[in-house]
């Protein structure tokens, strides 16, 4: 069974199933949240918590917005490990599983966005 | 008594154009030029300003909110008060709490602490689940508190219950 690894139920509920909306959105993710894994790699690399905390944060509501389901506790436990200073080893193993889960998903959404 | 604009202030503006306009404005008309203002204000749109870094966000506020209200986006803290001491005054602001520049708190503080703005509602739209964050919001002056992503029919009555409330 092909199972989607991302939903728009919640864009397409706010805005009251808007296509072009939708698609827009779909667009924005993919073009943003590479942005913000690149930062989080960046923070992970120079041992910057502070950096690594902002941007799981931020990434939280995206993930959330398509509701990737693998990646929603993964991105809380980046932000909660960074904000205590957590060893830095322990975020990158977290981050590696994420960033693969969240690419995988980036690969699915532009195959539907040129289908 | 007429409360319609944000401060009565304002409505004693719009009286005092009024009677430069039309040179004087006896005291028994006053009313009803309140009752004027009333009736042309409550079929205006309301002005809704959301702050948020998060371009998704934005957006989905904008696409949401921008059906029944006008919406005016900015993207940190001190964008959106640069944008308000320019002459604009929103009904109501949805603000996010990590933001750069200036973020949340201090925005808040900031609206609060200043003379003209402090009486517009402020909904705080947050990542944090946490419940000593939205205290210390709520301790700091927000009027209301959500976490994103949030239900946009939850935010919508929200706004209703504080715009009806001011």
């Amino acid at each position: 069974m092909d199972e989607k690894l991302y939903d728009t139920e919640l864009i397409s509920k706010i805005s009251r199933g808007n296509p072009n909306f939708i698609r827009q959105m779909l667009v924005v993710f993919t073009e943003d949240v590479p942005k913000s894994l690149d930062l989080i790699k960046h923070g992970i690399a120079e041992n910057d918590h502070e950096t690594i905390m902002r941007q799981a944060h931020s990434l939280k509501s995206s993930i959330d917005l398509l509701n990737i389901s693998p990646s929603k506790s993964i991105v809380r436990q980046i932000e909660e490990y960074a904000r205590a200073k957590d060893e830095i080893e322990r975020i990158e193993s977290l981050y590696l599983t994420m960033e693969r889960d969240i690419l995988t998903v980036i690969e699915s959404i532009n195959k539907d966005l040129t289908a | 008594m007429c409360t319609f604009f944000h401060t009565q202030e304002n409505v004693h503006t719009w009286i005092g154009f009024a009677e430069l306009a039309k040179c004087s404005v006896p005291p028994m008309k006053r009313g009803k030029l309140c009752d004027l203002f009333k009736t042309n204000y409550e079929h205006m749109k309301k002005k809704i300003l959301v702050v948020d870094d998060e371009r998704t966000i934005r957006m989905l506020l904008e696409n949401y909110l921008g059906q029944n209200y006008e919406v005016t986006v900015k993207t940190d803290g001190l964008d959106a008060i640069n944008w308000l001491n320019t002459g604009h005054i929103p009904d109501l602001i949805i603000a996010d709490i990590n933001m750069p520049n200036m973020d949340g708190h201090a925005f808040v503080e900031n609206i609060r602490s200043s003379g003209y703005f402090s009486g517009i509602p402020i909904i705080m739209l947050s990542a944090s689940e946490s419940s000593s964050e939205k205290v210390k919001f709520l301790r700091l002056g927000a009027s209301d508190y959500m976490v994103k992503p949030f239900n946009p029919e939850e935010l919508e009555v929200r706004i209703e219950l504080l715009l009806n409330r001011n």
